[in-house]
């Protein structure tokens, strides 16, 4: 499946095939602003490019649930947080706990995780924590229309461990495990040091996880738009040449995480709680409808704030765009044919091929709004 | 095991009496004892632990140094950095002296402008914590051009050692018999691995020894003189 090119003629037509594959988030904590804005950008791209090219949509379940971090937290919750029923938990709540593990600090030994580990790779459920946030996101995010990337097809994803075989044959990767070392991704080549694929103890680190996911989907792919969080550029770089080097053009596409307060934090870390999206939604809600919601929160995380914005969460700012939603939505004239509808978003391409999100945000704020306002409106932004 | 010998504290003893060069300490990276400022060092990447490459690598490397590099790298005690990467995807960047078969280890030469900087950004330290023993042969032909001028052994005591002191023992044994002219491009060369040196040819040319973790000496390594062709 990976040395054989897909069968070009077999898919007819001629639209470009995208492959969207964003690091996944772990299921620990309530959706904080830098989460939202990854989810809007994510989707705006996806809903916007579907009418241009194929894209598939690649949601590495594993990348998350197999995460150290995750793991650690259900293993700790099982030691720590007795009789509770995590179904009637709020994302707040379990979120506290999971800043809690972190300044617990303790980190079990990869023995003590293996049955953790072992029960999500054989397809089985989630820790009852992570099952309810998932819970809770999903409804969340079908609040702001968000497609939810878990109902696309699941990777097909191979065996860490195979990827690995792939990788030493194209010379991409140093596996000094068998005298007790380590396996690294190697693009040395490009001038990028080596970056581990196992931690010590043997197990995958997520960009071992991500790559297993990503190999498989590569060959039916014209192009793969890896979507992740600047602070994984390094490796991101990386990802993205090995790619090219297994055969496939890849783009990467990093977005700047939101500072709270002017501190760029981590989820782990706390600070989040009054600016999670379900206290984003009801705050809007008391003054403006959903529709106008969907459109705002996408004119503020995409258009205001850009890829890379060092501004803190700007609540005002974020009113004013949902005022101006209401303006846009107000003012929009009738569908245009669809073939207008298409062109106005090929001229919004990125040279990788998708349709850039902030491009096609900011070209609803100016004066001259697109002629086909109310298509992009209602197949993109607040359908 | 060759015949004649004795007891390694009789070893130890004659060994004392060569005073010339005797390298108790193997080098290692980081020691506190390291002075300011960037020491000549050659550097082998690998990509995997490979005991005949490494031996067979070594040799055609330290031979084919010139008479200034042998000097600079003499005067560092055979300083030697083992990384993790794969020469194959290295050789545009960097100049490697010498790479060896199916391109499993590459050496560059030491020098003094620390040339090898960005390398060493590029790469890891070759960790290797396993126990040597499990991988490596009972012996290894390392003959040099098959004129077989002389024929010596390298005998190495496995005991107990991790793969990545094992390297640092025989890169250096095998330097530094090259080096001080005991082992020529027309001699062939025996690497022979043991479990415990308890006894030993009368007469060695080269040897390291150590301390062990009770304070006793332990020979680590040696080279035979030259043998009868057998």
């Amino acid at each position: 499946v990976l040395t054989e090119p897909a069968p070009v003629a077999a898919l007819g037509a001629t639209r470009p095939r995208l492959l969207l594959a964003p690091v996944t988030v772990t299921p620990t904590k309530p959706l904080t602003p830098s989460h939202v804005k990854a989810a809007l950008w994510l989707d705006v791209l996806y809903k916007a490019t579907h009418a241009v090219a194929d894209v598939d949509y690649l949601w590495s379940s594993r990348m998350a649930n197999l995460a150290g971090q995750t793991l650690g937290f259900w293993h700790y919750l099982d030691r720590n947080i007795r009789d509770v029923d995590f179904r009637r938990c709020s994302a707040a709540q379990i979120g506290e706990w999971y800043t809690d593990f972190h300044k617990a600090g303790t980190v079990p030994g990869f023995d003590e995780l293996r049955p953790y580990a072992e029960a999500v790779e054989c397809g089985g459920p989630v820790h009852p924590a992570s099952a309810r946030i998932l819970e809770i996101w999903q409804r969340e995010l079908g609040m702001i229309g968000v497609f939810d990337p878990t109902l696309a097809p699941p990777p097909a994803g191979i065996a860490p461990e195979e990827t690995l075989r792939v990788l030493r044959e194209r010379d991409l990767c140093v596996d000094t495990r068998a005298t007790g070392g380590l396996a690294y991704l190697d693009g040395t080549a490009h001038g990028l040091p080596l970056r581990a694929l196992v931690t010590p103890d043997g197990r995958p680190t997520y960009l071992l996880w991500a790559l297993s996911d990503l190999l498989p989907a590569l060959p039916d792919h014209d192009e793969v738009v890896l979507v992740a969080d600047r602070e994984l550029a390094h490796d991101y770089v990386l990802v993205e040449r090995v790619i090219g080097d297994l055969g496939t053009p890849a783009c990467r596409l990093l977005l700047g995480r939101v500072p709270l307060d002017g501190v760029v934090g981590s989820a782990r870390d706390g600070g989040w709680r009054q600016y999670t999206l379900d206290a984003i939604i009801d705050a809007s809600l008391r003054k403006f409808g959903l529709r106008e919601l969907r459109l705002g929160i996408r004119l503020y995380f995409i258009g205001v704030l850009a890829a890379a914005s060092p501004q803190s969460l700007r609540t005002e700012l974020l009113r004013r765009c949902l005022r101006r939603a209401r303006r846009i939505l107000d003012e929009a004239g009738d569908p245009v044919p669809h073939e207008e509808y298409v062109e106005l978003l090929r001229s919004m391409l990125s040279r990788h091929g998708y349709v850039d999100p902030y491009r096609l945000t900011v070209s609803m704020l100016g004066r001259e709004r697109p002629r086909a306002l109310r298509n992009v409106l209602e197949s993109v932004y607040v359908g | 095991m060759t015949d004649g010998g004795m007891a390694v504290s009789t070893l130890a003893r004659h060994l004392r009496e060569m005073s010339a060069g005797l390298d108790l300490m193997p080098d290692c990276e980081g020691a506190p004892e390291e002075p300011p400022g960037p020491r000549p060092a050659a550097i082998v990447v690998m990509r995997e632990f490979h005991a005949a490459a490494l031996a067979r690598g070594a040799l055609v490397f330290a031979l084919g140094l010139s008479p200034a590099v042998r000097e600079l790298w003499a005067s560092a005690f055979t300083r030697t950095i083992f990384l993790a990467g794969n020469p194959r995807n290295l050789a545009a960047r960097f100049t490697f002296a010498h790479v060896g078969e199916d391109a499993r280890c590459g050496w560059l030469a030491p020098d003094e402008r620390d040339a090898s900087k960005g390398l060493r950004r590029l790469l890891r330290l070759f960790r290797a914590p396993a126990p040597v023993a499990a991988v490596v042969p009972e012996s290894v032909e390392l003959g040099t051009d098959g004129r077989h001028a002389a024929r010596r052994e390298l005998h190495v005591d496995v005991t107990g050692s991790a793969a990545d002191a094992y390297l640092v023992q025989v890169h250096h044994a095998l330097a530094e018999s090259v080096l001080r002219g005991l082992v020529g491009p027309a001699d062939r060369l025996v690497l022979v691995h043991h479990e415990g040196i308890d006894r030993t040819d009368a007469r060695c040319d080269y040897a390291r020894v150590d301390f062990d973790a009770d304070g006793r000496l332990r020979t680590n390594a040696y080279l035979t003189e030259p043998l009868d062709a057998r």
